[in-house]
Protein backbone atom coordinates (compact mmCIF):
# COMPACT_ATOMS: atom_id res chain seq x y z
CA UNK A 1 0.00 0.00 0.00
CA UNK A 2 1.10 3.57 -0.76
CA UNK A 3 1.64 6.13 2.03
CA UNK A 4 -1.42 8.11 0.92
CA UNK A 5 -3.73 5.12 1.36
CA UNK A 6 -2.01 4.15 4.63
CA UNK A 7 -2.59 7.66 6.02
CA UNK A 8 -6.30 7.50 5.16
CA UNK A 9 -6.54 4.30 7.15
CA UNK A 10 -4.49 5.80 10.01
CA UNK A 11 -6.94 8.72 10.23
CA UNK A 12 -9.94 6.46 10.62
CA UNK A 13 -10.00 2.69 11.13
CA UNK A 14 -6.48 2.34 12.58
CA UNK A 15 -6.97 5.13 15.14
CA UNK A 16 -10.43 3.85 16.10
CA UNK A 17 -9.37 0.17 16.24
CA UNK A 18 -11.86 -0.83 13.54
CA UNK A 19 -9.37 -2.81 11.42
CA UNK A 20 -9.27 -6.58 11.17
CA UNK A 21 -6.02 -8.05 12.58
CA UNK A 22 -4.57 -8.98 9.19
CA UNK A 23 -4.76 -5.44 7.78
CA UNK A 24 -3.66 -3.93 11.12
CA UNK A 25 -0.54 -6.12 10.89
CA UNK A 26 0.21 -4.86 7.36
CA UNK A 27 -0.13 -1.26 8.56
CA UNK A 28 2.16 -1.90 11.52
CA UNK A 29 4.76 -3.40 9.17
CA UNK A 30 4.55 -0.32 6.94
CA UNK A 31 4.86 2.01 9.95
CA UNK A 32 7.96 0.19 11.12
CA UNK A 33 9.68 1.11 7.84
CA UNK A 34 8.15 4.56 7.05
CA UNK A 35 9.17 7.59 9.12
CA UNK A 36 6.76 9.90 7.26
CA UNK A 37 3.72 7.77 8.16
CA UNK A 38 4.95 7.36 11.78
CA UNK A 39 5.13 11.16 12.13
CA UNK A 40 1.71 11.51 10.55
CA UNK A 41 0.23 9.03 13.05
CA UNK A 42 1.87 10.86 15.97
CA UNK A 43 0.40 14.17 14.80
CA UNK A 44 -3.08 12.72 14.26
CA UNK A 45 -3.08 11.10 17.69
CA UNK A 46 -1.88 14.26 19.42
CA UNK A 47 -4.24 16.70 17.70
CA UNK A 48 -7.43 14.89 16.79
CA UNK A 49 -7.60 11.90 19.12
CA UNK A 50 -5.82 12.60 22.42
CA UNK A 51 -7.94 15.63 23.46
CA UNK A 52 -11.11 13.53 23.17
CA UNK A 53 -9.72 10.60 25.17
CA UNK A 54 -9.42 12.80 28.25
CA UNK A 55 -12.78 14.49 27.75
CA UNK A 56 -15.55 14.00 30.24
CA UNK A 57 -19.16 13.61 29.19
CA UNK A 58 -21.08 16.82 29.68
CA UNK A 59 -24.51 17.14 31.17
CA UNK A 60 -26.88 19.83 32.31
CA UNK A 61 -27.23 20.48 36.06
CA UNK A 62 -29.95 18.74 38.10
CA UNK A 63 -31.96 21.99 38.24
CA UNK A 64 -32.10 22.03 34.43
CA UNK A 65 -33.18 18.38 34.39
CA UNK A 66 -36.08 19.21 36.72
CA UNK A 67 -36.95 22.44 34.91
CA UNK A 68 -37.08 20.71 31.50
CA UNK A 69 -39.18 17.85 32.88
CA UNK A 70 -41.75 20.31 34.26
CA UNK A 71 -41.95 22.01 30.86
CA UNK A 72 -42.38 18.66 29.08
CA UNK A 73 -45.05 17.55 31.58
CA UNK A 74 -46.93 20.82 31.15
CA UNK A 75 -46.78 20.54 27.36
CA UNK A 76 -48.02 16.94 27.39
CA UNK A 77 -50.91 17.81 29.72
CA UNK A 78 -51.83 20.80 27.56
CA UNK A 79 -51.97 18.54 24.50
CA UNK A 80 -54.36 16.09 26.13
CA UNK A 81 -58.12 16.63 25.45
CA UNK A 82 -59.63 18.74 28.24
CA UNK A 83 -62.76 17.49 30.11
CA UNK A 84 -65.66 19.95 29.60
CA UNK A 85 -67.44 21.27 32.72
CA UNK A 86 -71.08 20.06 33.19
CA UNK A 87 -73.65 22.31 31.51
CA UNK A 88 -77.31 21.09 31.58
CA UNK A 89 -78.31 22.97 28.39
CA UNK A 90 -75.31 21.70 26.40
CA UNK A 91 -75.95 18.23 27.77
CA UNK A 92 -79.61 18.31 26.64
CA UNK A 93 -78.66 19.58 23.15
CA UNK A 94 -76.05 16.90 22.85
CA UNK A 95 -78.51 14.14 23.92
CA UNK A 96 -81.20 15.46 21.53
CA UNK A 97 -78.76 15.65 18.65
CA UNK A 98 -77.55 12.13 19.23
CA UNK A 99 -81.15 10.86 19.47
CA UNK A 100 -82.24 12.56 16.24
CA UNK A 101 -79.13 12.11 14.20
CA UNK A 102 -78.16 8.60 15.25
CA UNK A 103 -80.10 5.96 13.26
CA UNK A 104 -81.89 3.47 15.59
CA UNK A 105 -82.22 -0.03 14.07
CA UNK A 106 -85.80 -0.61 15.34
CA UNK A 107 -86.96 2.74 14.00
CA UNK A 108 -85.30 2.24 10.64
CA UNK A 109 -86.76 -1.29 10.29
CA UNK A 110 -90.32 -0.21 11.14
CA UNK A 111 -90.09 2.76 8.73
CA UNK A 112 -88.94 0.48 5.94
CA UNK A 113 -91.77 -1.97 6.69
CA UNK A 114 -94.44 0.79 6.56
CA UNK A 115 -93.09 2.15 3.27
CA UNK A 116 -93.02 -1.35 1.78
CA UNK A 117 -96.65 -2.03 2.90
CA UNK A 118 -97.87 1.25 1.40
CA UNK A 119 -96.14 0.47 -1.84
CA UNK A 120 -97.82 -2.95 -2.03
CA UNK A 121 -101.31 -1.53 -1.29
CA UNK A 122 -100.91 1.24 -3.84
CA UNK A 123 -99.52 -0.85 -6.65
CA UNK A 124 -101.77 -3.97 -6.36
CA UNK A 125 -105.02 -2.69 -8.12
CA UNK A 126 -103.04 -1.19 -10.97
CA UNK A 127 -101.34 -4.49 -11.60
CA UNK A 128 -104.69 -6.41 -11.74
CA UNK A 129 -106.33 -4.03 -14.23
CA UNK A 130 -106.42 -5.23 -17.81
CA UNK A 131 -105.43 -2.64 -20.31
CA UNK A 132 -108.04 -2.70 -23.10
CA UNK A 133 -106.78 -1.42 -26.37
CA UNK A 134 -109.29 0.28 -28.68
CA UNK A 135 -110.27 -1.69 -31.73
CA UNK A 136 -108.52 -0.37 -34.75
CA UNK A 137 -110.44 -0.92 -37.95
CA UNK A 138 -108.45 -2.84 -40.42
CA UNK A 139 -107.80 -1.66 -43.93
CA UNK A 140 -109.46 -4.08 -46.25
CA UNK A 141 -107.53 -5.42 -49.17
CA UNK A 142 -107.67 -3.27 -52.32
CA UNK A 143 -108.83 -0.23 -50.35
CA UNK A 144 -106.75 2.99 -50.64
CA UNK A 145 -105.77 5.07 -47.64
CA UNK A 146 -108.13 7.94 -48.72
CA UNK A 147 -111.06 5.45 -48.93
CA UNK A 148 -110.23 4.24 -45.46
CA UNK A 149 -110.22 7.78 -44.02
CA UNK A 150 -113.53 8.65 -45.74
CA UNK A 151 -115.16 5.51 -44.35
CA UNK A 152 -113.92 6.28 -40.85
CA UNK A 153 -115.29 9.82 -41.05
CA UNK A 154 -118.67 8.48 -42.11
CA UNK A 155 -118.71 6.01 -39.24
CA UNK A 156 -117.91 8.86 -36.79
CA UNK A 157 -120.75 10.97 -38.16
CA UNK A 158 -123.16 8.05 -37.88
CA UNK A 159 -122.08 7.56 -34.27
CA UNK A 160 -122.85 11.23 -33.48
CA UNK A 161 -126.45 10.62 -34.51
CA UNK A 162 -126.73 7.49 -32.42
CA UNK A 163 -129.22 6.73 -29.66
CA UNK A 164 -127.99 7.77 -26.19
CA UNK A 165 -130.52 5.43 -24.55
CA UNK A 166 -131.90 7.64 -21.75
CA UNK A 167 -135.19 9.59 -21.50
CA UNK A 168 -133.61 12.89 -20.49
CA UNK A 169 -131.26 12.75 -23.42
CA UNK A 170 -134.16 12.07 -25.79
CA UNK A 171 -136.02 15.08 -24.25
CA UNK A 172 -133.20 17.53 -25.00
CA UNK A 173 -132.53 16.15 -28.44
CA UNK B 1 -37.38 13.84 40.85
CA UNK B 2 -34.74 11.35 41.79
CA UNK B 3 -31.02 11.98 41.87
CA UNK B 4 -29.18 11.87 38.58
CA UNK B 5 -27.84 8.42 37.78
CA UNK B 6 -30.37 6.59 39.88
CA UNK B 7 -31.93 5.06 36.81
CA UNK B 8 -29.97 3.43 34.04
CA UNK B 9 -30.92 2.47 30.49
CA UNK B 10 -30.98 -1.19 31.57
CA UNK B 11 -33.91 -0.35 33.85
CA UNK B 12 -36.07 0.51 30.86
CA UNK B 13 -38.11 -2.59 30.14
CA UNK B 14 -40.46 -3.22 27.21
CA UNK B 15 -43.32 -2.78 29.62
CA UNK B 16 -42.19 0.72 30.62
CA UNK B 17 -41.83 1.70 26.96
CA UNK B 18 -45.31 0.33 26.15
CA UNK B 19 -46.86 2.15 29.12
CA UNK B 20 -45.16 5.40 28.13
CA UNK B 21 -46.37 4.92 24.54
CA UNK B 22 -49.93 4.71 25.90
CA UNK B 23 -49.50 8.06 27.64
CA UNK B 24 -48.38 6.96 31.14
CA UNK B 25 -46.43 9.99 32.39
CA UNK B 26 -44.69 8.09 35.22
CA UNK B 27 -43.33 5.56 32.73
CA UNK B 28 -42.21 8.36 30.43
CA UNK B 29 -40.47 10.12 33.31
CA UNK B 30 -38.49 6.92 33.92
CA UNK B 31 -37.30 7.00 30.30
CA UNK B 32 -36.55 10.73 30.58
CA UNK B 33 -34.35 10.25 33.64
CA UNK B 34 -32.48 7.30 32.15
CA UNK B 35 -31.63 9.03 28.87
CA UNK B 36 -31.34 12.66 29.97
CA UNK B 37 -27.53 12.62 30.26
CA UNK B 38 -27.01 11.01 26.86
CA UNK B 39 -29.27 13.54 25.14
CA UNK B 40 -27.74 16.55 26.88
CA UNK B 41 -24.14 15.42 26.30
CA UNK B 42 -24.77 15.08 22.56
CA UNK B 43 -26.69 18.38 22.49
CA UNK B 44 -24.02 20.30 24.41
CA UNK B 45 -21.20 18.89 22.27
CA UNK B 46 -22.95 19.68 19.00
CA UNK B 47 -24.32 23.17 19.83
CA UNK B 48 -22.00 24.20 22.71
CA UNK B 49 -24.55 26.45 24.40
CA UNK B 50 -26.41 25.69 27.63
CA UNK B 51 -29.67 27.41 26.61
CA UNK B 52 -29.68 25.69 23.21
CA UNK B 53 -28.99 22.32 24.84
CA UNK B 54 -32.02 22.79 27.13
CA UNK B 55 -34.24 23.60 24.13
CA UNK B 56 -32.89 20.58 22.26
CA UNK B 57 -33.47 18.27 25.25
CA UNK B 58 -37.08 19.42 25.52
CA UNK B 59 -37.66 19.03 21.77
CA UNK B 60 -36.03 15.59 21.68
CA UNK B 61 -38.09 14.22 24.59
CA UNK B 62 -41.34 15.67 23.19
CA UNK B 63 -40.56 13.99 19.85
CA UNK B 64 -39.84 10.74 21.67
CA UNK B 65 -43.13 11.02 23.59
CA UNK B 66 -45.12 11.66 20.40
CA UNK B 67 -43.44 8.84 18.46
CA UNK B 68 -43.09 6.14 21.11
CA UNK B 69 -46.27 4.47 19.79
CA UNK B 70 -44.41 3.93 16.49
CA UNK B 71 -41.36 2.34 18.19
CA UNK B 72 -41.25 -1.28 16.96
CA UNK B 73 -38.34 -2.58 19.08
CA UNK B 74 -36.40 -3.29 15.85
CA UNK B 75 -33.52 -1.17 17.11
CA UNK B 76 -32.63 -0.44 20.71
CA UNK B 77 -34.31 2.48 22.43
CA UNK B 78 -30.83 3.91 23.05
CA UNK B 79 -30.03 3.98 19.31
CA UNK B 80 -33.43 5.52 18.60
CA UNK B 81 -32.90 8.25 21.22
CA UNK B 82 -29.31 8.91 20.03
CA UNK B 83 -30.70 9.42 16.52
CA UNK B 84 -33.37 11.86 17.75
CA UNK B 85 -30.80 13.78 19.81
CA UNK B 86 -28.17 13.99 17.06
CA UNK B 87 -30.61 14.99 14.33
CA UNK B 88 -32.29 17.63 16.49
CA UNK B 89 -28.92 19.02 17.59
CA UNK B 90 -27.59 19.13 14.00
CA UNK B 91 -30.71 20.96 12.79
CA UNK B 92 -30.48 23.39 15.70
CA UNK B 93 -26.78 23.96 15.05
CA UNK B 94 -27.42 24.71 11.36
CA UNK B 95 -30.12 27.22 12.25
CA UNK B 96 -28.06 29.07 14.83
CA UNK B 97 -24.61 28.71 13.30
CA UNK B 98 -22.52 31.79 13.68
CA UNK B 99 -19.48 32.54 11.61
CA UNK B 100 -16.65 32.66 14.10
CA UNK B 101 -12.91 32.68 13.59
CA UNK B 102 -12.03 29.12 14.62
CA UNK B 103 -8.29 29.84 14.47
CA UNK B 104 -8.55 32.66 17.02
CA UNK B 105 -10.63 30.46 19.36
CA UNK B 106 -8.14 27.60 19.11
CA UNK B 107 -5.14 29.90 19.68
CA UNK B 108 -6.82 31.43 22.73
CA UNK B 109 -7.45 27.97 24.09
CA UNK B 110 -3.84 26.87 23.58
CA UNK B 111 -2.35 30.08 24.99
CA UNK B 112 -4.46 30.30 28.15
CA UNK B 113 -2.68 32.32 30.90
CA UNK B 114 -0.34 30.36 33.18
CA UNK B 115 -2.15 30.05 36.52
CA UNK B 116 -0.89 29.71 40.08
CA UNK B 117 -0.25 26.20 41.40
CA UNK B 118 -3.49 25.95 43.44
CA UNK B 119 -5.73 26.83 40.48
CA UNK B 120 -3.67 24.97 37.88
CA UNK B 121 -5.72 21.80 37.86
CA UNK B 122 -9.02 23.61 37.39
CA UNK B 123 -7.67 25.90 34.71
CA UNK B 124 -6.05 22.93 32.91
CA UNK B 125 -9.40 21.20 32.79
CA UNK B 126 -11.08 24.36 31.48
CA UNK B 127 -8.35 24.87 28.91
CA UNK B 128 -8.60 21.26 27.78
CA UNK B 129 -12.36 21.55 27.49
CA UNK B 130 -11.98 24.69 25.41
CA UNK B 131 -9.57 22.96 23.02
CA UNK B 132 -12.04 20.09 22.54
CA UNK B 133 -14.92 22.43 21.89
CA UNK B 134 -12.87 24.52 19.47
CA UNK B 135 -11.91 21.41 17.51
CA UNK B 136 -15.55 20.37 17.37
CA UNK B 137 -16.66 23.82 16.29
CA UNK B 138 -14.19 23.71 13.40
CA UNK B 139 -16.07 20.92 11.60
CA UNK B 140 -19.55 20.65 10.11
CA UNK B 141 -22.46 19.61 12.36
CA UNK B 142 -22.68 16.20 10.61
CA UNK B 143 -18.94 15.54 11.04
CA UNK B 144 -19.14 16.83 14.64
CA UNK B 145 -21.92 14.36 15.43
CA UNK B 146 -19.79 11.46 14.14
CA UNK B 147 -16.76 12.57 16.19
CA UNK B 148 -18.90 12.99 19.34
CA UNK B 149 -20.47 9.56 18.94
CA UNK B 150 -17.08 7.91 18.23
CA UNK B 151 -14.56 9.76 20.39
CA UNK B 152 -16.74 10.79 23.35
CA UNK B 153 -19.67 8.37 23.44
CA UNK B 154 -17.48 5.45 22.30
CA UNK B 155 -19.77 4.01 19.61
CA UNK B 156 -18.31 1.79 16.88
CA UNK B 157 -18.58 2.79 13.20
CA UNK B 158 -21.37 0.24 12.76
CA UNK B 159 -23.29 1.67 15.74
CA UNK B 160 -22.87 5.23 14.43
CA UNK B 161 -24.14 4.13 11.01
CA UNK B 162 -27.19 2.52 12.62
CA UNK B 163 -27.81 5.52 14.86
CA UNK B 164 -27.60 8.10 12.09
CA UNK B 165 -29.16 5.76 9.52
CA UNK B 166 -26.30 6.31 7.05
CA UNK B 167 -23.88 3.89 5.31
CA UNK B 168 -20.76 2.93 7.29
CA UNK B 169 -18.54 4.44 4.57
CA UNK B 170 -20.26 7.79 5.10
CA UNK B 171 -19.35 7.54 8.80
CA UNK B 172 -15.74 6.75 7.83
CA UNK B 173 -15.61 9.63 5.37
CA UNK B 174 -17.06 12.16 7.85
CA UNK B 175 -14.59 11.13 10.54
CA UNK B 176 -11.69 11.35 8.07
CA UNK B 177 -12.68 14.83 6.89
CA UNK B 178 -13.23 16.04 10.45
CA UNK B 179 -9.75 14.91 11.53
CA UNK B 180 -8.17 16.41 8.42
CA UNK B 181 -9.83 19.73 9.29
CA UNK B 182 -8.52 19.50 12.87
CA UNK B 183 -4.98 18.85 11.57
CA UNK B 184 -5.28 21.77 9.15
CA UNK B 185 -6.46 24.05 11.96
CA UNK B 186 -3.45 23.12 14.07
CA UNK B 187 -1.06 23.80 11.14
CA UNK B 188 -2.78 27.14 10.51
CA UNK B 189 -2.30 28.13 14.15
CA UNK B 190 1.40 27.15 14.05
CA UNK B 191 1.95 29.18 10.87
CA UNK B 192 0.29 32.23 12.57
CA UNK B 193 2.56 31.85 15.60
CA UNK B 194 5.75 31.83 13.52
Amino acid sequence: MKCERIQEILLTDYLDKELNPAIAKQIDEHLANCLKCREFLFEVRQISAQPFLETKKLSLPLESQEKIWLKIKKQIEAERPQSVAFNPLLDFISTFKSFVLTPRPAFVLSAVAVIALMAVVYLKPFNNQEIVCPQVPEIESGETYSDYVAKELFVSQTDDNGDYGTAIEEYFL
Amino acid sequence: MADKGELTMQDISREIISRAAQGDLNAFETIYKAYFNIVTNVALRVVNRLEDAEDIAQEVFMNIYHNLKNFRFESSLKTWIYRAAVNTAINHSKKTSRHRDRTVEYTEALNAPNPGEDARQKIDAQSHEKIVQTLLNAVSPEQRACIVLRSIEGLSYQEIAATLNIPINTVRSRIKRARETMLALRKEVISHEM
